[in-house]
């Protein structure tokens, strides 16, 4: 599994990075004619060089709007991350909305978050972009949306399922706590009483703080 | 009580008992939004966000404003609520957080929390007592409104992005800005159109504005420029800003407007190596009494380990300065470390100009000083014009006298070494001019008027009847004086008082009966009696110091008597 990364810059690439981006094998940086003919081919709509990566990452200012497009296009439907980098990003931006989509602020792009998510990259083949964006924090980001969640389910005093917490399977292997693992083992649509409700976020709080 | 709630449909108060559906706006960035805070900004201003802010009387505001909670962006909207000039009043309403997290928590895992420790913010839970205490205390004028932004701008803190060290400076383009609004350039202008878009949208840059008030209501001014030349400005960000500013700032000045050059190269993706050959190229062509330089023209100069010598402006000045040392070089740059400034100073930087930032603007009127120095810099510089021409003639006399010496006697050829010897000390003058001090500039006359008195020695001989002869073909010595514009000459004739030929005397034979340098030497012959004229005033106290005019006019002579050198 590898990331792509589409940059037009190459000396900085090589001066923002604090390690060995180039001669890392999960990524691939494309350069010369290989990155000439990948935007051509992009600039036509043609997608099937991308087919390889499992991440893609792009400097913003190389790319046109219609191969902006092209590439969202394509992670739209191949459900691929898609990384867009620029120097006038003022602060990181995810959305998850179809698919994931980060952008960020180059110098935030090539830091030591990209090592991390290079790592999990190797280890996991899972390209999980939270890591560029958050670092180490990644985890903490998602357990106060669930605790987010969790209050308002409370507040609102509805029935809910287990499937209504939305819970992923990177943050499932969070959850070791003893009841919790009961509670998330029910069928997905086994209701989730208030008592549930509020026992799992005394313990999302008391991971939340083990964590920070 | 007017309420209003800012949320991403993730929380429990948008429920109708705690707000109607017309009180509450649903946070939801676009897809297609390329940054933050343009949406922001956008939505606080024009937008419909923008109108119920203006309606209210107290904000509520979900601490994370997307499906990434760690991003707070909450806290980012509470900022350009603050910040944002077109709110008014309005922007200092007080503000509730509604989060799950406490202060501490915040204040670790939030990139800007300084908001959440002013006055005016507020963090409840997402539970009914706490909005309704928040409620209640906002009608007993516990929760009010801040009194003035004046406090808060010295409590906030707001860190410039990340990429601040390079091409997409905010704290530049600040800059540039100011310097527009200073010079009273029409913003609109394309370059600086674009600026204004991208950037008055930027958090960073509402800060700076606020934070640095003072400076930006300074009434613009027109500032004057004395002198004439060519300018070369060679800097990556040209087409940010500066050209625009630049151009306008020397618009009025006669003798400059048309000779303002920007180097219009794209620098970013190039190599050292190509930058230096361009630049070298350009320098060559354009021929400028004056480059503006920036020391960071490329990515690989925001390393942070590079030295000076390793920037690529630093190698720039290099190149100019081979080319003519006379060439001067203003080094327009954003770094105030001093030991840039001996390093340039040592390869030949004779000017330098901070761009001005944030961290160096401390002062009220900051940046009307800052123009100010770099007129006045521009105005001194202008005035080393002469420079370079001293410089040009130089390599001419050096190359004239690059002569093959292999069939040559002895004594040509140690009155070739000697004039090659008198020419480095010419130089090493001329590299020491300082117009504030002027015997830098007797010192290159009388070095000149020094390589001309080495002809006399050498081409003047006299034979046995007592008679002056010309080098080696014994042509005789005439003397030579100006009459109705001619130069007439008569045979040298030793008189009684034992008269002997003065440097005057054999330059002007010299010149128009040995080297021929000219079919009508008339003027050859003025400037030299004018020379000697000079040069003997000032010895004998007559005269206090030498003009720039009168080295140009000693080179001349220096050029005229080099360009036909015979044995």
């Amino acid at each position: 599994m590898k990331l792509l990364i589409i940059e037009d810059r190459i000396p900085r690439l090589q001066q923002f990075a604090g390690f060995d981006l180039e001669n890392c094998t999960e990524v691939e940086i494309l350069k010369d004619v290989s990155y000439d003919t990948l935007l051509s081919e992009l600039e036509e709509g043609k997608v099937h060089s991308l087919e390889k990566f499992a991440c893609i990452a792009a400097h913003r200012s190389a790319l046109s709007v219609k191969t902006t497009d092209t590439l969202k296009t394509y992670c739209n439907k191949s459900k691929k991350p898609l990384i867009l980098f620029s120097g006038g990003i003022s602060t990181s931006m995810f959305k998850d909305d179809g698919f994931p989509f980060l952008n960020i602020n180059s110098k935030d792009f090539y830091s030591i978050n990209l090592k991390y998510f290079l790592e999990e990259l190797r280890l996991n083949r899972r390209p999980n972009i939270l890591i560029i964006q958050f670092g180490l924090k990644w985890k903490i980001n998602l357990l106060l949306k669930l605790r987010n969640d969790l209050v308002v389910q409370l507040n609102l005093g509805k029935t809910i399922r287990i499937k209504d917490l939305k819970i992923g399977l990177s943050l499932s292997e969070e959850l070791t706590d003893g009841n919790l693992i009961k509670l998330l083992n029910k069928s997905d649509y086994a209701a989730v009483s208030e008592e549930e409700l509020k026992e799992f976020r005394l313990t999302i709080d008391r991971i939340i703080n083990d964590i920070a | 009580m007017k309420k209003i709630l800012i949320h991403h449909n993730n929380t429990s108060f948008n429920q109708d008992k705690y707000f109607s559906l017309s009180d509450q706006f649903t946070f939801d960035i676009p897809n297609d939004t390329s940054d933050i805070d343009v949406f922001i900004d956008k939505e606080v201003r024009k937008g419909r966000l923008g109108e119920l802010i203006r309606s209210a009387d107290i904000l509520f505001i979900k601490i994370s404003l997307s499906d990434n909670y760690l991003e707070y962006t909450g806290l980012r909207l509470a900022y350009h609520i603050r910040l944002t000039k077109q709110l008014a009043d309005k922007s200092l309403l007080p503000i509730v957080f509604i989060g799950e997290e406490s202060y501490q928590f915040l204040g670790i895992t939030a990139s800007e929390p300084s908001i959440l420790f002013t006055d005016s913010i507020y963090l409840i839970p997402e539970r009914d007592e706490s909005f309704r205490k928040a409620l209640r205390w906002y009608k007993e004028g516990i929760i009010k409104p801040l009194s003035s932004l004046n406090n808060f701008i010295t409590k906030i803190t707001i860190q410039a992005p990340a990429n601040h060290v390079s091409h997409h400076s905010i704290a530049n383009e600040w800059s540039i800005l100011r310097w527009a609004e200073i010079l009273g350039i029409d913003k609109n202008e394309e370059e600086l159109k674009y600026l204004k878009q991208n950037i008055e949208s930027q958090l960073y840059y509402k800060f700076l504005q606020f934070k640095f008030s003072s400076a930006s209501e300074q009434l613009k001014e027109r500032f004057k420029i004395d002198g004439q030349g060519k300018i070369l400005y060679i800097d990556d960000e040209w087409d940010k800003g500066w050209s625009s500013v630049l151009k306008n700032l020397f618009v009025n000045v006669p003798g400059i407007s048309k000779e303002f050059q920007a180097f219009e190269n794209t620098f970013k993706d190039q190599s050292q190596e190509s930058i230096m050959d361009r630049c070298k190229d350009k320098i060559k062509t354009e021929d400028p009494d004056i480059v503006i330089l920036d020391l960071r023209l490329t990515d690989s100069d925001f390393n942070a380990n590079y030295e000076t010598h390793q920037l690529s402006g630093f190698k720039v000045l290099q190149i100019v300065k081979k080319i003519n040392p006379g060439i001067r070089v203003i080094v327009f740059t954003a770094s105030n470390k001093v030991w840039n400034f001996i390093e340039l100073q040592q390869a030949g930087a004779n000017g330098f100009i901070l761009k001005e930032s944030p961290e160096l603007s401390i002062m009220e009127g900051n940046t009307k000083e800052v123009i100010n120095r770099f007129v006045l810099t521009i105005e001194e510089q202008l005035k080393y014009k002469f420079c370079k021409s001293l410089f040009n003639s130089i390599f001419v006399i050096r190359k004239n006298l690059k002569i093959d010496l292999d069939d040559s006697g002895p004594e040509y050829k140690d009155f070739i070494t000697g004039l090659k010897k008198q020419i480095k000390v010419i130089y090493a003058s001329v590299c020491k001019i300082d117009i504030r001090s002027s015997i830098t500039l007797d010192m290159v006359f009388l070095s000149c008027y020094n390589f001309l008195e080495l002809y006399k020695d050498y081409y003047l001989h006299e034979d046995e009847h007592y008679r002056m002869h010309l080098g080696n073909e014994e042509i005789p010595l005439k003397k030579y004086y100006i009459k109705d514009n001619e130069a007439i000459g008569n045979e040298f004739v030793r008189n009684a008082q034992h008269e002997s030929p003065s440097t005057y005397n054999a330059l002007a034979a010299l010149f128009i009966d040995y080297f021929k340098v000219s079919e009508s030497p008339y003027d050859e012959v003025k400037d030299l009696n004018k020379i000697s004229k000079l040069r003997n005033e000032y010895i004998h106290g007559n005269k206090h110091c030498f003009h720039t005019d009168e080295l140009e006019l000693i080179m001349r002579a220096l050029r005229a008597a080099t360009q036909n050198l015979k044995e």
